[in-house]
């Protein structure tokens, strides 16, 4: 049993999904706006500080205790970026009140609007001691992305192609600007800019919404502005392919090669792309890039290619050795020219629609996931399952051959190794 | 066909043994729309020794990781991959310590689905070409665990533990392991392990238990397999004290990470494993987890980046209680664990809210496929049996005077340190 209801009003919407499959619930608050650097890193410190502690449990250790009597309850803060639209995202996960106590149901949901409406605050300022904690660990944390070769190399790629996007936002970066916050400027953050993002909430599990939504209101009765967003980076595609090498202390060379695209249909951006994506390099080893990479010249052991629709970036990425670069990418290329020219057969299209189909129907199986696509759906038409299914199977290899056309490859990175013959970084 | 009810998240287990000794477990729910099937042997990376019928035999580290990549070939030039990607199906496998799994995850074809995990693990198919070009692909693999401090961190510890017990050894084998494997070690292996007496499988989810058993059934009654040697890891002997106190790893590594563990012997407590995991399970979320004045001092004073994660796991004779954590200090937050680990705490208090928090967490665990799946396979594994009930059971069970009788046999004597930063330390 799933039903579907959005709730409105003036300041902001919530979406409920009942469902009695699942033997947990959950609640999500999302705020969203286009965002900058500077503000990222606001964002970051706030959604680790909001969480540790509020007024009524004023330690991390009492609110930790308090969410063991709620029979396991959890808190999760993340950050996503769509284009230069930012995502801040607070859920509650918690046990279906049928196998805990129904009495703790509205505690529970106050619990979550504590932690963002009541922060322990003194003088209007976050608890320095928590402040200081909280700034310490996003400071290593930010310290210790040097540590993952994966990620260092995408964003080195991707700021080739835009310096200022904010998911190529190296986090050597975000420490400067980390530096210099104080709790002062973080609390004036909060009560200033905070209240001008846009809100939605999203409740999912097997509850009674029509009870639950008054008891959201009651607890989150804040005024936000509704606004549509355009969560799509721009692009202006230009001629030259950016190369870069470097070299630093890892085992393994991680290639990352960038394409650009733009000018997107809708049906192309929501439904075409992902069979191209899927033919291409994702989700099996039955794709271009793993039959040329890995199963035919046994260059690696992880290639993928993956659809970053937001920010308007097809991503390939392998993990090879350096003295590889020359093939790996000679066999990416290839593997892209196939797609352009429509070396595609009717056989790998529908392979490609029942793997695509597959997956959307094994997302019905989370919670998370299953909610989520609404959400989507709420804040750009990203569309719902049945209409996503019934799109897919009408695609043509025509259309993929035309998406392709969109497609450029832009960027070529490789973060190698550091040995004695490659000291210098090269171009 | 045997049902086993766990009473507590209303789940039923069906249970059967074909003929030839394979064994089914099955749980169907019919609020969820996919299935997970997984297929796996008891034969893992610890298996490079055994004694079979009076000879010994001996394989390098990292074969039954090798055979599970060579799994996937099959005859004519095609991959077990082509077949379930038509049928839109995820498939993948992994292989640790004790086992080897073969997994499908899907919602269609079941039958299909089934037959073909089944056929494409007990078909062994492999070429000396095949087999040169597999070592290229996990070399690389190899490379990729190289830059995951994590996996070094880890591996590292397991060196300062033991001296001969296999499990220190990485689960793929090194590069010379890998390079030296030949077509006569996969045949070996293959055929001393892979044999449905070895083996079991488990599927939950949106399925007909009688159909997923007839399938089974009658594919496994198709089939002829030679017959089962009973082939016995040899377990090398290991000594309670340990290889290394001090471990300094210098590798990329931005702010110090460490690993602090303790080898005991399971005997010395006298109790189940499950028991000793009921046990350890609470002693150490009261004493270290985020409920503990320990971490909110850490905390305080910075001596940790975030949490201390702790865990407890078998390897043969011995129990590790480990723990590891981000620090800027790590010299300073070790002496602080190593002291805590000297002056263990409980109250009943404390017992009562962290049974109340594994049980719902053990609701919350079980409500998905795949972990369902999972807690199957690592209690066949460790036990021989499902162990589900029991563990409630011994959750609802477990007291004060329990617990104290663990703390007073535990042991700190021979334990390790492994830090990793970008200096020696």
């Amino acid at each position: 049993m799933e039903q579907y209801k959005i709730y409105k009003n003036q300041s902001y919407d919530i979406l409920t999904l009942k469902t009695d499959k699942f033997k947990s619930a959950f609640l999500e608050v999302n705020f969203y706006k286009k965002t900058s650097k500077k503000e990222m890193v606001y964002n970051y410190l706030l959604c680790d500080l909001l969480l540790m502690s509020c007024k009524n449990y004023p330690t991390n250790r009492l609110l930790s205790e308090h969410f063991e009597d709620l029979y396991d309850a959890g808190v999760i803060g993340s950050i996503n970026c769509y284009g230069n639209t930012v995502i801040i995202s607070y859920r509650i996960n918690f046990l279906d009140p049928i196998y805990s106590n129904e009495e703790t149901l509205g505690e529970t949901i106050k619990t979550l609007f504590d932690l963002i409406l009541n922060p322990n605050t003194q003088n209007n300022a976050f608890n320095s001691q928590q402040f200081k904690v909280a700034k310490e660990n996003l400071k290593a944390s930010l310290q210790t992305e040097k540590e993952y070769p994966t990620s260092v190399s995408f964003k080195r790629m991707v700021k080739l192609l835009d310096n200022d996007a904010l998911i190529a936002c190296l986090d050597e970066e975000l420490l400067e600007l980390l530096e210099e916050i104080t709790p002062e400027d973080l609390y004036a953050f909060y009560q200033n800019e905070f209240k001008k993002y846009s809100a939605t909430i999203l409740v999912a599990g097997n509850l009674s919404m029509e009870n639950v939504v008054p008891v959201i209101r009651s607890n989150f009765n804040c005024h936000f502005k509704k606004k549509k967003f355009n969560f799509y980076r721009k692009v202006i595609l230009k001629g030259k392919i950016k190369k870069k090498i470097e070299y630093e202390k890892f085992e393994q060379a991680n290639l990352v090669v960038g394409c650009e695209f733009s000018q997107l249909t809708k049906r192309e951006r929501d439904i075409v792309f992902s069979l191209y994506n899927v033919i291409l390099g994702a989700g099996s080893l039955e794709t271009k890039l793993a039959k040329y990479l890995r199963r035919d010249k046994s260059l690696c052991y992880s290639v993928n290619s993956v659809f970053l629709k937001y920010n308007s970036l097809l991503t390939i990425r392998a993990g090879i050795k350096e003295d590889n670069f020359k093939i790996a990418v000679k066999m990416i290329k290839k593997a892209l020219k196939e797609m352009e020219e429509g070396k595609i057969t009717e056989q790998e299209l529908e392979e490609a629609k029942s793997y695509i189909i597959s997956s959307i129907k094994l997302n019905d199986d989370d919670i998370y996931t299953l909610a989520s696509r609404y959400l989507f759906n709420y804040l750009e038409e990203f569309p719902l399952p049945e209409e996503r299914i019934k799109q897919l199977k009408t695609v043509k290899i025509r259309e993929i051959i035309k998406l392709s056309s969109k497609i450029k490859l832009s960027a070529i990175y490789m973060l190698a190794p550091k040995g004695e013959k490659n000291a210098e970084n090269k171009n | 066909m045997q049902k086993i009810r766990i009473d507590f998240g209303q789940q039923d287990i069906f249970y059967d043994k074909c003929s030839n000794g394979l064994e089914i477990f099955l749980v169907p729910n019919d609020k969820v729309k996919s299935f997970y099937m997984t297929f796996t042997v008891k034969y893992g990376s610890v298996g490079t020794e055994w004694e079979m019928e009076n000879k010994k035999y001996r394989v390098p580290n990292g074969v039954a990781h090798f055979l599970e990549h060579l799994k996937f070939n099959q005859p004519r030039n095609k991959t077990a991959h082509e077949y379930f990607k038509a049928i839109g199906s995820h498939i993948n496998a992994w292989t640790s310590h004790k086992e080897t799994s073969y997994e499908v995850l899907s919602s269609t074809h079941f039958a299909e689905n089934l037959n073909y995990l089944l056929n494409y693990v007990q078909t062994p198919y492999w070429t000396k070409t095949l087999v040169e070009k597999e070592k290229g692909i996990i070399i690389e693999e190899v490379k990729m665990g190289e830059d995951k401090i994590g996996n070094n961190i880890y591996q590292a510890s397991l060196n300062a533990l033991f001296h001969h017990n296999k499990h220190k050894y990485l689960v793929t084998g090194d590069i010379n392991d890998i390079k030296g494997t030949t077509i006569e070690d996969i045949n070996l292996a293959y055929n001393s392990f892979y044999h449905p007496k070895n083996m079991f499988v488990v599927i939950t989810g949106n399925f007909d238990v009688n159909e997923a058993l007839m399938v089974i059934k009658e594919n496994q009654s198709s089939k002829t397999f030679n017959k089962y040697l009973y082939p016995k890891v040899i377990v090398p002997s290991e000594p309670r004290s340990v290889v290394s106190k001090n471990i300094s790893l210098v590798k990329n590594i931005a702010v110090p990470k460490i690993m602090l563990s303790y080898k005991m012997l399971i005997k010395d407590f006298n109790m189940s494993l499950l028991s000793l995991i009921v046990a350890f399970d609470i002693i150490l979320r009261i004493n270290f987890g985020k409920t503990s004045s320990l971490q909110e001092e850490l905390e305080n004073e910075g001596l940790t980046v975030g949490r201390v994660y702790f865990g407890l796991n078998f390897y043969n004779d011995f129990m590790v209680i480990s723990f590891n954590a981000t620090s800027k200090y790590p010299n300073e937050l070790i002496n602080k664990l190593m002291a805590k680990m000297q002056n263990l705490e409980i109250s009943e208090t404390q017992i009562e809210r962290k049974k109340k928090k594994l049980l719902s967490s053990f609701i919350l665990d079980t409500d998905n496929i795949e972990a369902l799946n999972q807690f199957i396979i690592i209690d066949i594994i460790r036990e021989g049996k499902i162990q589900m009930n029991e563990y409630i059971n011994l959750l609802k069970e477990v007291n004060y005077e329990k617990i104290r009788a663990v703390l007073k046999q535990i042991k700190t004597k021979d334990s390790s340190v492994v830090i990793g930063s970008n200096i020696n330390n």
